[in-house]
């Protein structure tokens, strides 16, 4: 079964290689076939995982550290089921319209991203996590250039920021194996001991990522790329590539020990979250096309995964007390929901919005009014997966952000409770924007712009994962039971 | 004062000075001129400090092959407009000058602190120790294609990756349209020949001396795309694949390296095991695809950073 674990990062990148050379026909055909086959790859990692723990493997047999591990705990294999389940539904998605992909060479470049995901979530090894990273940063940023010539400049940006946060982190890599003389991450966490070295490495490798996840004030880059890029493109940026660098942040404040200075560094990164988390839902309600009031609410979602550090360190250190210790578990699993959530609804939020704004022919508020008599199921999908960010019961969302505001109160740290209160207010409020749009009938009838037609994949897809997200948060004890298995945090008194 | 610390002072200085110059020399060509230079010089500090195979790779990629994509790109394109700028014209150098002065005392204070590792506590004594086990002799080759091939094969793909995302900016993904240099080649026929066989044979040379020395395929797939580039320069608009060769040429190392990998897992050895006694072979067969490869995918990013020829492709700026 350890097998498993290489076969989902090089399936992908093999059929990357075989849609490239096949004709635009053939390749949308075998992307589809291969991106059904990675989902259903991916349940069985987890469920594989949920029943017989976690899964390790050498490549090539070389021990550890000498060659490179790949590790499967209970949050890798969410990870990676959450992308499966995600890449499935958008691969189907996109295979309804050229436009939406953008280009003929969708298929391999999100393949690419795909294999370059779980590579990231499966990699045991710091340097090999930097080479997954270039994968998927490269990808995502190709995958954004489809958006055509308005969006070169995006995408360029996105570029420099892709490479500028890979950078910091390898510095970070640097100042560990200088330290450690290793690159594997559990061996250099038991070498650690912390210190100048240890706070400096960490702070350089978590800015790095926190630029490549959009953490308030580091954002300005993702609104543009994310709004800019094609419709299948953007709710696989938004849905998973900005958890792919969160999920590095939280391996390593897990996986490396924390020094002396690491609180300060938590709660600073925990008070950018929560500007972020206001401020850019503030933004979101000021925008006047669909896309760009989605993206804006990418990194106010973003903003409440970083509330992980300053709940979840005290915990971590060495003399922890009882109550910081639950403190800490429930900020972890309760994240892990709030990742997942994100993932489900932000996907199903994007891809509606590309819906409307295929068959409107523009994404602009104005021009989508009459859209709720006219495109019912899909209004109906964006209203659903609003209410999922927004945290209303019984959604998967909702489970997270109750679980992070019971951590915040055993830690004592009750300051960040109105800031959980008031983003989801705000959530609600630019969903309800958006909808008031589409509610809204012209004064004539000929201010109705005349309907594309829209495969019906497009509409059902969406859908589909908007419903689970509703529905996951009533069968969420299975999915946070997984993020348990071989987690630092079930040592911890 | 030895002569090795007077050498290594003023390596150092060199290396801040070109730096510094690259950054801050006014005009675009003198810049990159500058960039070219403190690769090189990069690539003497390299060498001095024992790394030859880092040092080959710094002159080939770093300075050769960067050097060469960043010259043409300010020469073909026309300077555009002045950046954008936010607040006062002072706030930007401000906050550059005291981020990169709070990085270097931070970055400072780790590495005077950080390490040493004692002797014989890191990965290097391993390594030397297992080489024999991998089926090549130079320890360097070992990491990248034996103990880390993973890491290699995901390395090979983020080039191929990046020559994909460049092709979807052409139209339908080719470079037919891109002019080639006709008549009037900017590069005289005596050079070509000249320079064209020398290059190739040490591109070989760099290949097969990496399984015992330094060298392998990345250095040697450089050499190679500079000869081929040269020879469309040159004239000869075949020796870098526009058209239907285009993909397969960039694709082939990729795909050998996965294939070697399904074949091994197919075999129940498990991924990328190699056996004896066939392992030193296999690698360096599979170095010599990926040196074709490498080279294909250098030549064609250069190309394709081309404009095509007018009204033809999707390459124009916003």
């Amino acid at each position: 079964m350890s097998d498993l674990l290489a076969a989902l990062v090089l399936v992908p990148l093999g059929a990357a290689v075989v849609t490239a050379l096949l004709p635009a026909r053939a390749a949308g055909r075998v992307g589809l076939v291969v991106a059904l086959a990675l989902g259903a790859g991916s349940v069985l990692l987890a469920l594989e995982v949920g029943s017989s723990g976690v899964l390790e493997a050498a490549l090539g047999d070389w021990s550890i550290p000498l060659g490179i591990g790949l590790r499967a705990d209970g949050l890798s294999a969410l990870m990676v089921l959450l992308t499966g389940v995600v890449g499935a539904f958008v691969s189907v998605y996109a295979s309804g319209s050229a436009a939406a992909r953008g280009g003929a060479l969708f298929w391999p470049v999100w393949l690419v991203l795909w294999a370059g995901l779980n590579a990231v979530y499966l990699a045991a090894d710091l340097f090999n996590t930097y080479v997954a990273l270039e994968l998927v940063g490269l990808g995502a940023v190709g995958l954004v250039a489809l958006g055509g010539p308005a969006a070169l400049a995006a995408a360029l940006r996105y570029l420099f920021v892709a490479v500028l946060g890979s950078l910091a982190y390898l510095l970070g890599v640097g100042l560990v194996y200088a330290e450690t003389a290793t690159l594997d991450i559990a061996t250099a966490g038991q070498r650690l001991e912390g210190g100048v070295v240890m706070v400096t490495a960490l702070s350089l490798m978590t800015v790095g990522m926190a630029l490549k996840t959009a953490l308030f004030p580091l954002h300005a880059w993702l609104p543009p790329a994310h709004s800019g890029a094609p419709a299948a493109v953007s709710p696989l940026l938004s849905a998973l590539v900005v958890k792919a660098s969160f999920y590095v942040v939280v391996r390593l404040w897990f996986g490396l020990p924390g020094a002396d200075g690491a609180m300060a560094v938590a709660t600073l990164v925990g008070v950018l979250g929560a500007v972020g988390v206001v401020w850019a839902a503030v933004v979101a309600l000021r925008q006047t096309h669909l896309k760009r009031m989605v993206a804006y609410s990418t990194v106010a979602q973003v903003g409440y995964l970083f509330l992980l550090l300053p709940l979840a360190v005290p915990g971590l250190a060495a003399p922890a007390g009882a109550a910081e210790a639950d403190a800490a578990r429930l900020a972890w699993s309760g994240v892990a929901a709030l990742v997942v959530a994100h993932g489900l609804a932000k996907s199903a939020m994007f891809m509606s919005a590309g819906t409307l704004a295929r068959a409107h022919g523009s994404d602009r508020l104005d021009d989508l009014h009459g859209a709720v008599t006219r495109m019912p199921a899909v209004a109906m999908t964006f209203a659903l997966s609003g209410v999922c960010l927004a945290g209303l019961p019984p959604t998967l969302a909702f489970v997270g952000k109750w679980q992070l505001v019971q951590a915040a109160l055993a830690a004592g740290q009750w300051w960040w409770v109105p800031v959980l209160l008031v983003g989801g207010l705000l959530t609600f409020a630019y969903t309800a924007a958006g909808l008031r749009a589409m509610f809204d009938e012209p004064q004539r009838a000929d201010e109705l712009v005349e309907l594309r037609p829209v495969a019906r994949r497009m509409v059902v897809a969406p859908l589909v994962l908007a419903v689970l997200a509703v529905a996951l948060g009533l069968r969420s004890v299975e999915l946070l039971a997984l993020v348990e298995v071989g987690s630092v945090l079930g040592s911890l008194p | 004062m030895t002569v090795g610390l007077v050498l290594d002072l003023v390596l150092v200085t060199a290396v801040l000075v070109s730096a510094g110059l690259a950054l801050f020399v006014p005009g675009r060509v003198a810049s990159v001129m500058m960039f070219l230079v403190f690769g090189l010089v990069l690539a003497v500090v390299w060498a001095r400090l024992g790394a030859p195979d880092v040092a080959l790779a710094e002159a080939a990629i770093a300075a050769g092959v960067t050097g060469a994509l960043l010259l043409d790109a300010v020469t073909e394109r026309p300077r555009r407009g002045p950046d954008r700028r936010v607040g006062p014209r002072w706030l930007m150098p401000l906050l550059g000058a005291v981020a990169g002065a709070g990085l270097v005392v931070l970055l400072g204070a780790a590495a005077l602190q950080a390490g040493p590792v004692e002797p014989g506590t890191g990965l290097g004594p391993t390594v030397l120790d297992r080489t024999d086990d991998s089926g090549v002799s130079h320890p360097v080759t070992a990491v990248l294609l034996a103990f880390r091939a993973y890491d290699t094969l995901l390395e090979v793909a983020v080039l191929t990756l990046a020559v994909v995302v460049v092709l979807s900016l052409h139209r339908d993904g080719r470079l037919e349209t891109v002019p080639a240099p006709g008549a009037a080649s900017p590069v005289p026929d005596a050079l070509v020949r000249l320079a064209v066989p020398v290059i190739v044979l040490g591109a070989g040379w760099l290949l097969v001396a990496g399984s015992s020395r330094p060298g392998g395929a990345f250095q040697a797939g450089a050499l190679l795309a500079g000869a081929l580039i040269l020879l469309r320069l040159g004239g000869i608009r075949l020796a870098v694949p526009t058209g239907r060769w285009l993909r397969p040429a960039v694709l082939v190392g990729l795909a050998a390296f996965l294939t070697l990998g399904y074949v091994t897992v197919a075999l129940g050895q498990g991924w990328l095991v190699l056996a004896e006694p066939w392992q030193g072979t296999v690698i360096l067969l599979l170095e010599a695809v990926l040196t074709v490869s490498i080279g294909a995918c250098l030549a064609v990013l250069f190309v394709a950073g081309r404009r095509p020829a007018a009204g033809t492709g999707r390459g124009e700026e916003p």
